[in-house]
């Protein structure tokens, strides 16, 4: 098989690296305290630095994301899709209260939303089903893009949406919000900057390992189009009846799926979050791990600098839910969703900074207005999104076949595996294509 | 494995769901299916007469164990609107010619959006053989199935599908051309990383020129810079320059790839020609290059660029963690711009390493005025242990500025060992000034450090040698720490001799944080004849009682001598207040007597009320008296109003169980196993539980939900609820509830339901038949708390769902 064009030879990945200087430590993004002015901006929002968004596949979390963005300032929000109609309309009403007016456009397609030129910017919550081809459909359509995690079904995709993002220049910020939180990024800097000691083991909990797969369910009678369009909601997954547990299914929205057809599944729903924090605080932003294995109940992978991830759901420390935990030869470090920390020796996190428990993404979403206005890098952009993912992907293949898998990152390429590199890409249903 | 472990039924549901179960099936299918007998497995339900969903998984099994014998089936399949994207999901990942033919084959025969999908898997699979027949469709007459080409033939790439491409861009109607651009700017991209720029560049630049959309032109204008390597250069400066906005969009995002240091000095170079809202921007870009010349260029350009400039530059080396940049922040923090000077003491705090703070210290002597007041700041703020001499020194210098920033600094910095300075500087402070400056810093020193019980005794030492203001001062440090020898050196002071030290006592007695105070408290309020000390020590009581951390029988009874010790209004008023928040019927018989009061009548009622509602859980019928005599009786309409609410509350909670009491929240994971898994007392044979009553649901409209988190609160934890039910005879029920997150049931001791999962939780959610036996059935009940929400709710109901009548709860073990 030859379909090279979703699998950058090693010219092309190491050539994009020296050129980007894609370095994962300590990535410049957007300033953290400098003034406004500084980038051009003081005070009221100039109508040119205005960013006028709109959004894609808006439920419950993409209504927590969007009244993150909506207090921004200089952000105009113009226009809903959804191939929901309630969903619609309760955005559609959420706009029109906040600015008193009736202007908030609604879509059913997102290529229609998408033909707007006066759309600077996207959030993208649709199903992870979407979110890659979503994304890759904006950047296409020369908009900013800022889309709920997991952000792609395969390694295939994953690749892409890089090079996508690459090639058109479109700013990409995943919803991987503890990129953006203190407890987080403090972890991280401790096991960059050598502060544990050579770094040896990473610790993620991917939050259910289980290979789940949403299916082909008994035919119900489907609503109008107007209602729900089953067409467009199923999008580029492979067609099957209308049927409403895949509609509202955990596993749809969540990110189940293995198989492929609506989302990552496996470790990817939390995986995107804490695994992409390991590779970070492992300096591998633009790279992925090179073994991956089961281990009993776990899921254990190793890094070409010999650096290893346990990917494990229990034997965790109170510290709240998606935690991480890097370990060196000089010491280790431990945070979760509670905004604590705790670390051996104590005294690695005896400076004051702030706690932040709960994950909120306002941080995050800040970063990606920054970025939008300065054509900064974002804190996960859509390289490091790429890489995170890919690394989950290997690790499902891994469980999938129940067996050890070699890869090889720079080829993009399982080693002498057929059977996992078939699973490395799957076919879009007829007209999608990325 | 799959194949071999799934039962196919008539829809295929039982397949599916089976993979969900995949992991399972793995570990446990025999291990001598071979993956050609699965690809053969998988071929032969296509080839039978199979359900459509059955095909549709043999698709998936065939894209990972296929062969090209399953081409041609596969093939079949490409008309068929149902399971197209199905086969072709097998075709794109089967290696070899056969799938490839398949695919070919199809073309031909297929119209609309299904040759749109064959198309694009012919290009997914890069198929040289088909440039001719893709070539042919970019004149299709449908614009979707003549873009599918030209993006195929972007991805298949070479000589043949460039030039087709080419052709077709110059007289393409606008519906195709930008599948066109796209086409050409794939193929250009494969040259590029094949090192082939030359016929990159041609044909980035065609693009460039052609009548495209405008995301196409920039997207040809990065590759037409990328692929002129170094001679790229002067067209990425003409973007930059350029009017158009995107095109310095792009021009931005290309200044981070193209590599050299001749590069990265002709962006610096081009800093101060561009207009000043692109300077900031374009500095990003550079600082997010890698060659040599970067560093120097951030350097500069914090010293000595424009003043927008200098803080984005210095923004980013902080964000780098660059100790480089530390002279050039000490050198800006004496700067007179307070804007620059404020930004550089921000990056200072911020910036972590020990060469910091050893640049720091070492520019602390020699620094005066202004800049030694911010360097000893930071220095505080930077915990530079090694600062202390000169912090020490600054706590005596003849600027009151520094002299403040001194103290503050050294109460951030000392340990345990440099408390002395503290207490002494307090010593020799003269002003209440400077006590309260020194109080504050010794006050923060002591928070922490962590040996509390040393730190108290040291400050004990200091306290009987001290002047009467370093005395007060030093109490009421000691009110912050909480040890017993702390609390018995400020009830001793309770009765000094010394008007302030026995008011800062009573005062620091009153702010205690713990119940421990409660007895002196009360023996304050009984004995003193200071007004002030007794509305203290009442105030302090009330709020002690309010902790909930006594038993509420021992509340409710000191409550009682309270009020019976005053006949004050005031007193009452407070009293009233606090007794309020107590979740017990006794409470409610303290409030009557002051009913009748005139001046306290409102407070009494509100009082009432708030005892109703925090029993509404556990005793309704008492709450619903409440309720309802204050509904009909009150002469304030704000409480009639909040009666009739709680009634309406009392109303809605219908059959459902509001009557519990709660244990928890239990948050120590046994040693590799869950929270959910791990055995807490609760439900430990014999095992010792605190319980306390758990306040019915608070949301107006469904105040059956019993809010755990209100009553526990946190993350990554479990809580337990206990209640008993009174069935008058034994009979078959049906225990109907919802949790939010996981749960364990028991019945009369025994495991019923168990459940880990996330969620939210949906009465009815779960079903679980009992026998109710005649007399009391014990339920308790275990709810596993991951983030967000964490509550619950039950009812008992007959086994068809039907209500059952003339049950009862009790929160609390029947006979006690």
């Amino acid at each position: 098989m030859k379909n090279a064009h979703q699998f950058p030879n090693a010219l092309s990945r190491r050539t994009f690296l020296k050129r980007a200087g894609a370095t994962a430590a300590a990535v410049v993004a957007v300033p953290a305290f400098i003034p406004a002015s500084a980038l051009g901006r003081g005070g009221a929002v100039a109508p040119s630095e205005r960013i006028v968004l709109g959004a894609i596949g808006i439920g419950n979390r993409g209504s927590y994301v969007l009244d993150c963005f909506l207090p921004e300032p200089g952000v105009q929000f113009v226009a809903i899709c959804d191939v929901r109609r309630e969903r619609r309309l309760a955005v559609k009403q959420k706009a029109d209260t906040l600015y008193g007016n009736t202007d908030c456009a609604m879509y059913r397609d997102l290529r229609e939303l998408l033909a707007r030129t006066d759309i600077d910017a996207v959030l993208i919550a649709t199903g992870p089903n979407w979110h890659a081809l979503a994304s890759i459909l904006s950047a296409q359509a020369g908009k900013d893009v800022y889309c709920e995690k997991p952000c792609t079904k395969n390694i295939a995709e994953s690749l892409i949406l890089a090079r996508t993002f690459r090639r058109t220049g479109r700013v990409f910020q995943a919803g991987t919000q503890r990129r953006s939180l203190p407890n987080f990024a403090f972890a991280v800097e401790l096991a960059q900057r050598g502060k544990l000691g050579k770094l040896h083991t990473l610790h993620a909990q991917p939050r259910g390992l289980e290979a789940k797969s949403s299916g082909w369910y008994p035919p119900e009678t489907a609503p109008a189009d107007e209602q729900v369009d089953w067409d467009l909601y199923l999008g580029p997954a492979a067609w099957r009846p209308f049927n409403k547990r895949l509609l509202n299914a955990f596993n749809f929205e969540k990110g189940g799926g293995f198989m492929g057809d609506f989302g990552g599944g496996g470790c990817l729903e939390w995986g995107s979050h804490c695994v992409d924090l390991c590779q970070w605080a492992n300096e591998a932003d633009h790279t992925a791990a090179v073994e991956y294995w089961p281990e009993g109940n776990q899921l254990h992978a190793r890094y070409a600098n010999g650096v290893k991830l346990v990917m494990r759901d229990d034997g965790w420390l109170p510290l709240g839910s998606c935690p991480v935990r890097f370990e060196g030869e000089d010491g280790w470090v431990e945070t979760g969703d509670n905004g604590e920390m705790a670390a051996s020796p104590e005294g690695l996190i005896a400076s004051p900074r702030p706690r932040i428990a709960g994950y909120p993404a306002n941080f995050h979403v800040r970063d990606f207005l920054a970025c939008v206005r300065t054509r900064g890098r974002t804190r996960a952009d859509a390289d490091a999104a790429c890489w995170a993912h890919v690394t989950c992907h290997a690790a499902n293949i891994a469980q999938f076949l129940n067996r050890k898998v070699k890869f090889d990152p720079v080829k993009c390429e399982f080693i002498g595996d057929e059977e996992a590199n078939r699973l490395r890409s799957e076919a879009l249903r007829e007209p999608w294509r990325i | 494995m799959i194949t071999n472990c799934i039962k196919l039924t008539d829809f295929g549901v039982s397949r599916w769901l089976a993979a969900g179960v995949l992991l399972a099936c793995v570990l446990t299918a025999p291990a001598q299916t071979t993956s050609a007998e699965k690809g053969r497995q998988a071929l032969r339900v296509l080839q039978s007469e199979s359900s459509s969903a059955d095909k549709a998984s043999a698709c998936k099994d065939l894209a990972v164990y296929g062969t090209g014998e399953a081409a041609p089936a596969l093939g079949a399949l490409l008309a068929d609107e149902q399971l197209a994207a199905w086969a072709r999901i097998a075709l794109e990942a089967i290696p070899g010619p056969a799938a490839e033919e398949a695919l070919r084959n199809a073309l031909p025969k297929l119209q609309g959006r299904l040759l749109v999908g064959v198309i694009n898997s012919i290009g997914v699979r890069r198929d040289a053989q088909a440039v001719r027949p893709l070539a042919a469709k970019l004149g299709d007459a449908n614009a979707d199935v003549a873009s599918a080409a030209a993006v195929a033939l972007g991805h298949i790439g070479g000589n043949d599908a460039a030039q087709a491409l080419l052709t077709a861009l110059a007289k393409s109607p606008q519906s195709v051309r930008s599948a066109l651009a796209e086409g050409c700017i794939l193929c250009a991209e494969r040259w590029l990383e094949e090192g082939q720029t030359t016929q990159a560049a041609r044909l980035y630049e065609a693009v460039r020129q052609a009548d495209v959309p405008q995301q196409r032109r920039l997207e040809a204008t990065r590759g037409a810079i990328l692929a002129r390597q170094e001679q790229g250069l002067p067209l990425l400066l003409e973007t930059l320059r350029s009017p158009n906005k995107q095109l310095f969009n792009i021009g931005l995002s290309t200044a981070r790839e193209l590599p050299g240091r001749p590069v990265t000095e002709a962006l610096a170079a081009e800093l101060n020609r561009l207009p000043a809202e692109r300077q900031g921007p374009l500095l990003l870009a550079i600082a997010g290059r890698t060659d040599a010349a970067v560093l120097p260029t951030l350097l500069a350009t914090a010293r000595s660029g424009a003043k927008p400039l200098r803080l984005v530059a210095m923004d980013v080396l902080v964000r780098q963690g660059n100790v480089a940049a530390v002279p050039v922040l000490l050198d800006t923090v004496a700067e007179s711009d307070p804007e620059l000077a404020q930004v550089a003491k921000t990056a200072l705090g911020s910036l972590p390493g020990k060469e910091v703070d050893d640049q720091l210290v070492a520019r602390l002597p020699r620094a005066t005025g202004n800049t030694r007041r911010v360097l000893v700041e930071l220095a505080g703020q930077r915990r530079i242990t090694a600062a202390m001499p000169e912090l020490i020194k600054a706590t005596g210098d003849a600027d009151p500025a520094i002299r403040a920033a001194g103290i503050k600094a050294l109460g951030e910095t000392a340990d345990a060992a440099d408390l002395g300075a503290l207490t002494d500087l307090l010593a020799r402070a003269r002003t209440e000034a400077e006590v309260s400056t020194v109080e504050a810093a010794l006050e923060s020193a002591c928070a922490r450090i962590p040996d509390q019980a040393a730190t108290a005794n040291h400050l004990l030492a200091r306290l009987s040698g001290s002047a009467i203001p370093a005395r007060c001062a030093l109490l009421r440090v000691l009110g912050t720490i909480n040890t017993p020898n702390a609390l018995a050196a400020i009830k001793s002071s309770v009765a000094d001799p010394q008007p302030a030290v026995r008011d800062t006592a009573v005062r620091a007695l009153a702010d205690w944080p713990e119940v421990t105070a409660l007895p002196d408290l009360l023996n304050v309020f009984r004995k003193t004849e200071e007004e002030t000390h007794r509305f203290l020590a009442l105030r302090g009581c009330v709020r002690l009682l309010n902790l909930g951390d006594l038993p509420v029988q021992q509340t409710v009874s000191t409550f009682e001598e309270l009020f019976a010790r005053t006949q004050r209004t005031d007193d009452r008023k407070m009293l009233l207040s606090g007794l309020a928040n107590v979740a017990d019927p006794a409470a409610l018989k303290l409030v009557e007597p002051l009913l009748t009061l005139p001046a306290v009548q409102a407070e009494a009622e509100l009082a009432m009320l708030g005892v109703a509602s925090a029993i509404r859980g556990a005793s309704p019928t008492d709450a619903k008296a409440v309720a309802t005599r204050l509904k009909a009786e009150s002469k304030n309409e704000t409480i009639r109003n909040r009666a009739a609410a709680l009634l309406s509350q009392l109303e809605k909670v219908e059959d459902y169980i509001v009557a519990w009491q709660v244990s928890g929240p239990y948050t120590q994971a046994a040693l590799g196993r869950s929270i959910f898994d791990t055995t807490f007392p609760p439900e430990q044979p014999g095992g010792k539980a605190a319980w306390k009553p758990l306040p019915a649901g608070s949301k107006p409209d469904r105040p059956w939900m019993i809010d755990l988190l209100a009553a526990l609160g946190g993350q990554q934890r479990a809580g337990y609820a206990r209640t008993w039910i009174h069935s008058d005879k034994s009979q078959s029920a049906r225990i109907e509830f919802g949790t939010d997150d996981g749960h364990k049931l028991w019945f009369n001791g025994k495991l019923i339901s168990e459940v880990n999962r996330g969620g939210a939780a949906v009465p009815g959610d779960f079903k679980q038949a009992v026998e109710l036996r005649a007399g009391w059935n014990a339920l308790l009940l275990k709810v596993t708390q991951d983030t967000g929400p964490w509550e619950f709710c039950m009812r008992l109901r007959k086994p068809d769902g039907g209500l059952l009548e003339g049950l009862r709860a009790s929160p609390v073990p029947p006979g006690s």
